[in-house]
């Protein structure tokens, strides 16, 4: 049987590395009773304090599946710059019992770096055997069944987030906690573990149920089927569209389709090779207008000396055809032109040199016309082959579509069913459903066991659940100014009748946090808290700290004194407060420090405003901020 | 192929254009002689005579081809070719009106005389003779109704003219088209150059009428 | 590829029978039209002199004739039984030839002389024969109703089912356009005067010939031979369809055709058709059934091996002999 758990309490911590934030180290020493951190709007309190709450827990996520609430070393990431990770850490002294342990983490990852098991001893920094140690030191002296526990009472129990997680209508958290704070009645492991197994085999029943009912549901169709095509009698209300003449279908679309592609490639080579003769026309013209031209040119020549007309009178005679001189010069040019085979007048070329193959070329051109003429009826044919092919194609797709649409919806549905048979299914319903029934004893036993255990220990914690009740009420009390007590009530937990324990007053049990508003659910909590952190301090001899962000934020004025009752009456028990404030004149830091002779105020208060970096806002009105710490001090 | 030998092939067709039309009495000014000639490139195909490849664009007033109207002014540099007739034009351009020379008569006979010349001045009469038929005024309608010229208008001007062109609807598709539906026979005869011809420029008549073209 | 309008002038010149005739002929397609309108016109100005005549006005190029035909001549020569009038191409007649006015016939003579022939019968009907070839068939507006307009009429070789269709309540039912009883009562088709066959196709010719919206032309018997030339095909720009015609029944003759054979046999040669020519896209069988209503009912089936893939189904068009009051009393009995 384990030993009780003793909670730590904190005694220092110092923060090295974190500049973007402060412009220093951050060191602090508490003091038994209450401390504060003081500081304004986006000065870092939240920051400091969730780096010591990291020192001590690394923000797993194997005791913290919220993310939100984990604090690990990456939540830290964007507040440090890159190069000065590395030199970051956070250190936090607290005392588990007697012995007082320190630990050190930096940013980096979030193992331990460094570990001290006693105030003056020396610092392991090689980081496995630190984390080791450390882990050996919760377990050892703490009392812990593991290091996960520690985190969590850390995290659940001793820490208040600014974003108010509460405690008190948590089932899940009260029951781990008073198991980790009672593991000496109930090993808590063993029961969470069994809680989780019977969580895993009703969940597996669910899906054997779902597996059922799909099988019965396939079985009946099957059936429906089955009775449909044996049943000859009943005429179908369906039309019988065979499978053979769908296939048959397919079939006719296949064998037009592959027609039609011949047909193309047929429309295609057709095309290609009307497109090449007419090519080889066109070059065979060519040549044909280049005889030709040859022809008309020497015929216009000879024409022309028969006719003796002007271009030949000046070539002849020097006679200009223009204005009918005589031009020796230019006769002359006329002269060099025609030697050259040019234009009598211009010179530029003239060819008058037939090569004799008009004829050929001729007979040449019929044939290839011929033969385009041919490939013109060719393509004209395939062409209206092809439309007649794409619309017979059309005519067979649509008639697959007809086809297809015409089946009886039965026979759709048969492609959807197991290949199995009645007999098949039957089997396997039949295997499903005993181990349903197999899964559902073992549910069964398995939760008579869990519900005995727990009964047992909520027998064996009676008397702690009256002191705690007890404790509670003071503290309760204390903050609401009327009797508030703490009942049991019934968990909407879905496999064991686990007890919540919820606060009572004016004669409601307030079952839900709605029920109470916002100010009496946090304090509530608060009240929660520290009565389990006396209870433990009760059963352990140890004292242990307590540490809450911010606790004036949704308190009036009328209520401020109860809440610093509260707190007085817990720094009484000798645990150790660690609270952050804003600096306000009259507001709830200077009334927790009204009752503390001046000269030990500083002592119990971290100023960040000499620490933080400060907004321009705040640079502005440095001078008041001071002013009003000093009257905080009473300086 | 060279400027020279292209004017060259010009001067040819003008001559049997202006020669044809004069065995009606007919004279044609530049607007006319344009016409005959692209519609004797368009059935030159009847007579296993292709077009030239560079041959007439659409224009203003129809097909047109620049090396005509250059070989005309050759031929009327050179004396074969004279201008018989000039007026004003409602637009305020001159027209004129071409005949042959006694020496360009000459001279067209030495082509049409010349064998392998001799199916080109043939179509030129072939022509004449159907444009007679339907009445030399209704020339530039007929032009105007020719398949490919009606399809390459829509383009704009600029636009190459290709009556030879096998496909698409052109004058070589509409000729095949008539071979292909007359030719449906036992015998499978041959539908002749002449009926051809006939259907061709029936269809240009038809399809004028049709339209409504008119000539401006 | 052409626009409408051009596509349309396209049919008008194809379907011009002088254009045929000219290409068969290798002559002038002007002379022979101006020949065409010359014989048309001579019988629509003699329409009353020669009702119940049939002659033919066959054109001898080669040789002039001195006089012009008159109907005197024409009546004349009919009445010694010489109703083939050879003439010129100006209608100026050259002399007589013994023969009936059968198409049959003509096609036979013409095909050997590759020759052209005008077949007139009375005043009303009247064919271009050329080679063998019926180019056309005219009607004449003497006295009988004008053909339908066409515009609701014309319809592509694609809603052949709607042309048959027309073409049955336009033409055929109660012989509306054509006779083809030879007693209704019994149900008894006439063969005269040129077989039963013949009437129906020049029937379904006619109405292929002016009604195909998207035909070049329309030619008539150019596969078979003989007695079998009962085929029809329309030509078009996107292919060629063939049509065969068959009838059913009995006639005056005494030819009966009653048993689906007779079907098979059509499909046959429709199959034939498709397999030897390439420019055919799609066959048609139509038969005109004379037989009573339960044979067409129960003995219409035909054999799927003897159609081939591109031959639609068989048109069995059942020639009604009631009139609508005998029909609903046969109607009642049942």
């Amino acid at each position: 049987m384990p030993g009780r758990v003793l909670l730590p309490q904190l005694h220092s911590f110092r923060l090295r590395g974190f500049e973007p934030v402060f412009n220093r180290e951050v060191m602090f020493e508490l003091v038994a009773g209450y401390n504060l951190i003081l500081g304004g709007n986006a000065i870092g309190k939240t920051t400091l304090v969730q780096a010591v709450v990291y020192g001590l827990t690394g923000g797993s996520e194997d005791f913290e599946s919220s993310r939100e609430f984990r604090w690990s070393h990456s939540y830290f990431r964007g507040r440090l710059a890159r190069g000065e990770l590395r030199n970051a850490s956070i250190e936090v002294e607290f005392g588990l019992g007697k012995r007082v342990c320190a630990v050190r983490r930096g940013f980096i990852g979030n193992h331990v770096t460094g570990f001290r098991g006693n105030k003056r001893g020396t610092w392991i920094d090689e980081r496995e055997q630190a984390g080791a140690a450390f882990a050996n030191a919760l377990l050892r002296y703490g009392g812990y069944a593991s290091v996960d526990d520690f985190a969590f009472i850390i995290h659940r129990l001793l820490y208040l987030p600014e974003s108010r997680r509460l405690l008190a209508w948590d089932t899940e958290a009260q029951l781990r906690l008073l198991m980790i704070l009672n593991q000496d009645l109930a090993p808590e492991r063993s029961f969470e573990d069994r809680r989780n197994s019977l969580q895993k085999l009703d969940s597996k029943k669910r899906h054997t149920r779902v597996a059922i009912n799909k099988a019965e549901s396939e079985l009946t169709s099957l059936i429906e089927y089955d009775e449909t095509v044996d049943a000859p009698d009943e005429p179908s209300t369906e039309p019988a569209v065979s499978l053979a003449a769908l296939n048959e279908a397919l079939r006719d679309w296949q064998t037009r389709a592959r027609e039609r592609v011949r047909a193309e490639r047929e429309v295609q080579t057709f095309a290609k090779n009307l497109n090449s003769i007419t090519r080889e026309i066109e070059a065979l013209q060519e040549q044909i207008d280049a005889e030709e031209s040859a022809i008309i040119l020497r015929l216009l020549d000879q024409h022309e000396r028969d006719t003796r007309l002007p271009l030949q009178k000046l070539v002849e005679r020097g006679i200009c055809p223009a204005c009918g001189t005589e031009q020796p010069t230019l006769q002359g040019i006329a002269i060099e032109h025609l030697r050259r085979r040019g234009c009598a007048l211009c010179g530029s070329a003239v060819q008058s040199q037939e090569a004799g193959t008009l004829t050929t070329l001729r007979s040449r051109m019929a044939e290839k016309l011929s033969a385009q003429r041919s490939l013109q009826e060719s393509l004209a044919t395939a062409d209206n082959r092809l439309t007649v092919l794409r619309t017979e194609e059309e005519a067979a797709q649509a008639r697959v579509n007809e086809l297809r649409f015409a089946q009886p919806v039965v026979m759709l549905a048969e492609r959807h069913l197991p290949l199995q048979s009645q007999q098949n299914l039957r089997q396997l319903k039949a295997t499903l459903e005993q181990q349903e029934l197999d899964l559902e004893a073992q549910i069964t036993g398995l939760k008579s066991d869990l519900d005995e255990e727990y009964t047992a220990f909520r027998m064996a914690m009676s008397l702690r659940t009256e002191e705690l009740a007890r404790l509670y009420a003071d503290y309760a009390t204390a903050f609401l100014g009327l009797t508030c007590d703490l009942v049991e009530s019934a968990s909407s937990d879905n496999f064991l009748d686990l007890v919540l324990f919820v606060p009572r007053f004016e004669d409601v049990v307030r079952t839900t946090e709605d029920s109470c508003s916002e100010a009496q659910r946090f304090f509530l909590d608060i009240a929660f808290r520290m009565a389990l952190i006396d209870l433990a301090a009760t059963l352990n001899g140890h004292q242990s700290s307590f540490v809450c962000e911010t606790p004036e934020t949704a308190l009036d004025l009328s209520y401020v004194d109860n809440v610093v009752q509260m707190f007085a009456k817990f720094c009484r028990q000798a645990h150790t407060l660690l609270l952050t404030a804003n600096v306000q004149r009259h507001g709830f830091a200077e009334l927790m420090l009204s009752d503390t002779p001046v000269r030990q105020r500083r002592r119990r208060v971290l100023n960040l405003f000499s620490l933080g970096r400060l907004s321009s806002v705040q640079q502005g009105k440095i001078r008041k901020i001071d002013a009003a710490v000093r009257a905080m001090m009473g300086e | 192929m060279d400027d020279a030998s292209d004017v060259a092939l010009r001067m040819r067709d003008v001559i049997f254009a202006l020669r044809a039309a004069e065995e009606y009495n007919e004279t044609l000014n530049r607007i006319r002689l344009q016409k005959f000639v692209y519609l004797l490139d368009v059935v030159a195909i009847l007579y296993d005579l292709f077009p030239t490849a560079d041959g007439h664009v659409t224009y203003k007033n129809g097909p047109y081809d620049s090396t005509i109207q250059n070989a005309v002014d050759a031929l009327a540099f050179r004396g074969f070719v004279q201008v018989v007739s000039s007026h004003s034009t409602p637009h305020g351009s001159v027209s004129s009106e071409y005949a042959l020379s006694a020496a360009g008569r000459a001279w067209c006979d030495r082509l049409a005389a010349e064998s392998r010349l001799q199916a080109r001045w043939i179509a030129a009469k072939d022509v004449a003779d159907r444009v007679n038929y339907f009445g030399w005024p209704r020339l530039v309608q007929l032009v105007y109704s020719e398949p490919t010229f009606v399809v390459a208008r829509n383009g704009g001007v600029g636009q190459r003219l290709r009556p030879a062109a096998p496909g698409g609807a052109s004058a070589s598709n509409l000729l095949r088209c008539f071979r292909y539906a007359l030719g449906q026979r036992r015998d499978a005869a041959q539908v002749s150059r002449q009926v051809l011809l006939d259907l061709f420029f029936r269809y240009l008549d038809q399809y004028a009428r049709r339209i409504g073209e008119r000539v401006t | 590829m052409f626009n409408p309008d051009q596509k349309a002038v396209l049919q008008e010149i194809i379907s011009d029978p002088a254009a045929v005739a000219a290409t068969v002929l290798s002559s002038s397609v002007e002379e022979i039209r101006a020949f065409i309108a010359r014989g048309d016109g001579f019988v629509r100005k003699y329409g009353r002199q020669l009702i119940d005549k049939t002659f033919i006005l066959a054109l001898d190029e080669t040789t002039e004739g001195e006089a012009s035909l008159t109907s005197k001549i024409v009546l004349k020569q009919c009445r010694s039984g010489d109703s083939i009038l050879i003439v010129d191409r100006n209608l100026k007649y050259i002399r007589a030839v013994n023969g009936a006015a059968g198409i049959m016939e003509s096609q036979q003579r013409t095909q050997a002389a590759k020759s052209l022939e005008l077949v007139y019968w009375g005043p009303n009907l009247g064919w271009c024969i050329v080679a063998g070839e019926i180019v056309s068939e005219r009607r004449f507006g003497t006295g009988s109703r004008e053909p339908p307009l066409p515009s609701p009429w014309r319809r592509p070789m694609s809603e052949f089912d709607r042309l048959i269709s027309d073409h049955v309540e336009e033409e055929i039912t109660n012989e509306r356009r054509i006779r083809y009883w030879a007693n209704k009562r019994r149900r008894v088709l006439l063969s005269k005067p040129d077989g039963t066959e013949r009437l129906f196709h020049a029937s379904l010719f006619w109405w292929l010939d002016h009604f195909v919206e998207d035909s070049l032309r329309v030619v008539a018997g150019t596969r078979g031979f003989g007695q079998d030339t009962t085929d029809i095909t329309v030509i078009t720009m996107s292919g060629d369809y063939v049509v065969e015609v068959k009838w059913l029944g009995e006639n005056d003759a005494r030819t009966k055709y009653t048993q689906p054979p007779r079907i098979d046999e059509g499909l046959q040669q429709v199959k034939t058709y498709l397999e030897n020519d390439p420019r055919l896209v799609v066959g048609f069988l139509v038969v005109y059934d004379a037989r009573p209503a339960d044979q067409n009912l129960s003995r219409s089936i035909w054999e799927p091996s003897a159609r081939h893939e591109r031959c639609e189904k068989p048109w069995i068009i059942f020639l009604e002999s009631d009139t609508p009051s005998q029909a609903a009393r046969r109607a009642a009995k049942r």
